[in-house]
């Protein structure tokens, strides 16, 4: 009985470690820049500046952060990929709305989709002991309920010319984790070791896309968040926050990609 | 990474088979189960001497919190089972009355959540709670660890301990964490009287009969507790005022069906650990008894065990009483 249990710890190991070698690109010398241009409206985002969402509701934003995590880069055959190790990035905005992620050490080969995703995996989600951009001093990390804000948007909601209220968005939980790809790009790291990808980020979109307002609520790409609904439910974790990372979900955009 | 992974794979294999083993070889007796032999942790953060000492300094040390004023030990005392003596503790910075009953930590490294509604998933990621909450001990972690490096002590300790020369919170919750695993109470009568080396007197050995026949589906033995959730009819109305604390288990796993819930307490030392539940609001065992008895409030997650009470007269009372103080560990108390 015993024998047959090690036999079988062990051939799981086995397995394990093989399908790794499957899936594995020896590092290289491609180094890859992902640019991520903060904008509100179109222009770059501003702390304290009056925004109006979808629904006509004026707010600032004071503070936005969020985790963008396991950068994979991927080839057309669909069966190659390589998995950038520890892959979480804190997107910040510190002095400027525009933020750079530096990864080194990429395979030097042809790959033509980018994915990454918002949030952090359950792994890494459930323990905060971490350093790097995970380390809880970041004050991304709840300490009354283990895991970490996907997401965080705070500022002012404004009710009327004298009344104001807080605006705080902390969206987390697994339901909230997004994955986004970019299919069919050049990212041909065999040719020219070190490229640049240019993203826009549609901060706006995260309370939905105002240019969607004419279309029916069935056919609009994101939610159209009521600033009303502002109970913890709607704010955190709840049902309603998914709608939220729905639209985060919906906020890239490709704009280029060159080499540097 | 990959690589690593495939060591801890073949690193937990070997474990878990000499785990298997030396199950098999110990007859499982339930005193063996809480013991500094077998404390369980994360594989992340395996249990080390060196690191346990540096979590006790850090355990005791009020230069941890905001106002260099307040340690963990301030509200985790050893005479009273590192818990405190007060329904809700006013000995954080802000001087301001928590919202729950600051727990006791005994065995704790065994439970399976942490906090009253288990909304901490590892004593490691608990750490950061008391550290950093306004009315604990209310420290800017970023502070903190800049403090604590340029400490000289802490530089020297944290080398010695975990090898590095750079101290993140990761650490010091680390060190912090491996201390209370240590917090380990087995040394009552009960546990002799497990290792057959006490014999309970007749009153104790009836308030243990009293006891399996009406308190052990949830204080499970030997922790005297299941680390489970139950709504023990405290309560029933809640509300979502600070996030939905009132609500117990429910605000953290954010289903109906646990609302009201609240982590099972030991009942080791439970005459050290006064006052009782998750908000202090019983202050002896009798009120506690009486609760019990007759103060159920229905509520559709009460515990089904409770519908009816629990009904004990004036003797097996006595009898009850006498066994819980068969639970007292002086040792574990630091009384002797």
């Amino acid at each position: 009985m015993k024998q047959i249990l090690l036999l079988l710890l062990f051939s799981s190991f086995l397995i394990g470690c093989d399908t790794y070698k499957e899936t594995f690109d020896a590092a290289g010398t491609g180094e890859l820049t992902i640019k991520l241009n903060l904008l509100h409206d179109d222009d770059s985002l501003t702390y304290n500046k009056e925004y109006i969402n979808a629904l006509s509701q004026n707010y600032t934003i004071s503070d936005f952060r969020f985790y963008l995590s396991n950068i994979v880069l991927r080839d057309t055959s669909a069966t190659n990929y390589f998995k950038i190790p520890e892959s979480y990035h804190l997107i910040e905005m510190i002095d400027k709305a525009d933020t750079s992620i530096v990864l080194t050490g990429l395979p030097n080969h042809a790959f033509s989709e980018l994915e990454f995703s918002i949030g952090v995996d359950n792994a890494a989600n459930y323990s905060t002991d971490q350093v790097g951009d995970l380390d809880p001093a970041n004050g991304m990390a709840w300490n009354w309920d283990t895991g970490y804000k996907f997401m965080l948007t705070e500022g002012l909601r404004l009710i009327d010319d004298v009344n104001t209220k807080g605006l705080v968005y902390h969206i987390g939980g697994d339901a909230n984790y997004r994955t986004v790809k970019f299919s069919g790009k050049e990212i041909y790291l065999n040719k020219n070791n070190k490229q640049e990808i240019v993203l826009d980020v549609h901060v706006d979109f995260i309370f939905g896309d105002k240019k969607e307002a004419l279309k029916p609520e069935d056919q609009r790409n994101t939610n159209f968040i009521d600033f009303n609904n502002d109970t913890d439910q709607d704010t955190m974790f709840g049902p309603n926050t998914q709608l939220i990372a729905d639209n985060y979900a919906q906020m890239f955009e490709w704009k280029e990609i060159f080499v540097k | 990474m990959e690589r690593n992974l495939c060591k801890i794979v073949l690193t937990l294999s070997i474990t878990v088979f000499v785990g298997a083993c030396l199950f098999s070889c110990e007859e499982n007796r339930q005193a063996s189960v809480i013991s500094y032999d077998n404390i369980p942790a994360p594989d992340h953060n395996k249990m080390d001497l060196l690191k346990v000492e540096l979590g006790r300094k850090l355990f005791f040390d009020p230069s941890l919190s905001k106002d260099s004023t307040v340690s963990c030990a301030h509200c985790h005392q050893a005479n009273y089972g590192f818990g405190e003596n007060v329904s809700l503790s006013t000995q954080g910075v802000s001087h301001k009355p928590l919202l729950r009953n600051s727990p006791t930590i005994i065995n704790i490294a065994w439970a399976k959540g942490w906090f009253w509604d288990g909304g901490a998933k590892n004593i490691e990621s608990l750490i950061f709670g008391p550290l950093t909450h306004e009315d604990e001990m209310g420290v800017d972690l970023k502070l903190l660890m800049r403090n604590i490096n340029a400490s000289a002590y802490y530089k020297k300790e944290f080398k010695s301990a975990f090898g590095i020369d750079k101290v993140y919170s990761a650490h010091l919750a680390r060190a912090l964490a491996q201390y209370v695993r240590t917090l380990i109470s087995n040394q009552s009568k009960y546990d002799l009287y497990l290792e057959g080396r006490y014999q309970f007197s007749e009153k104790e050995a009836l308030g243990y009969q009293l006891f399996q026949k009406n308190c052990n589906s949830c204080h499970q033995e030997p922790f005297f507790t299941d680390f489970g959730y139950h709504n023990n009819g405290l309560d029933n109305t809640f509300s979502d005022d600070h996030e939905g604390i009132n609500k117990g288990r429910g605000r953290i796993t954010r289903v109906d069906e646990d609302l009201l819930k609240y982590k099972t307490p030991t009942l080791r030392n439970i005459f050290a650990t006064a006052p009782y539940m998750h908000d202090g609001r019983f202050n002896s065992i009798n009120e506690v008894l009486n609760h019990y008895e007759k103060e159920i409030k229905h509520f559709p997650t009460l515990d089904s065990t409770l519908i009816n009470g629990i009904q004990l007269d004036a003797s097996e009372r006595e009898y009850m009483l006498a066994f819980l103080e068969t639970l007292m560990d002086s040792s574990f108390l630091e009384l002797n």
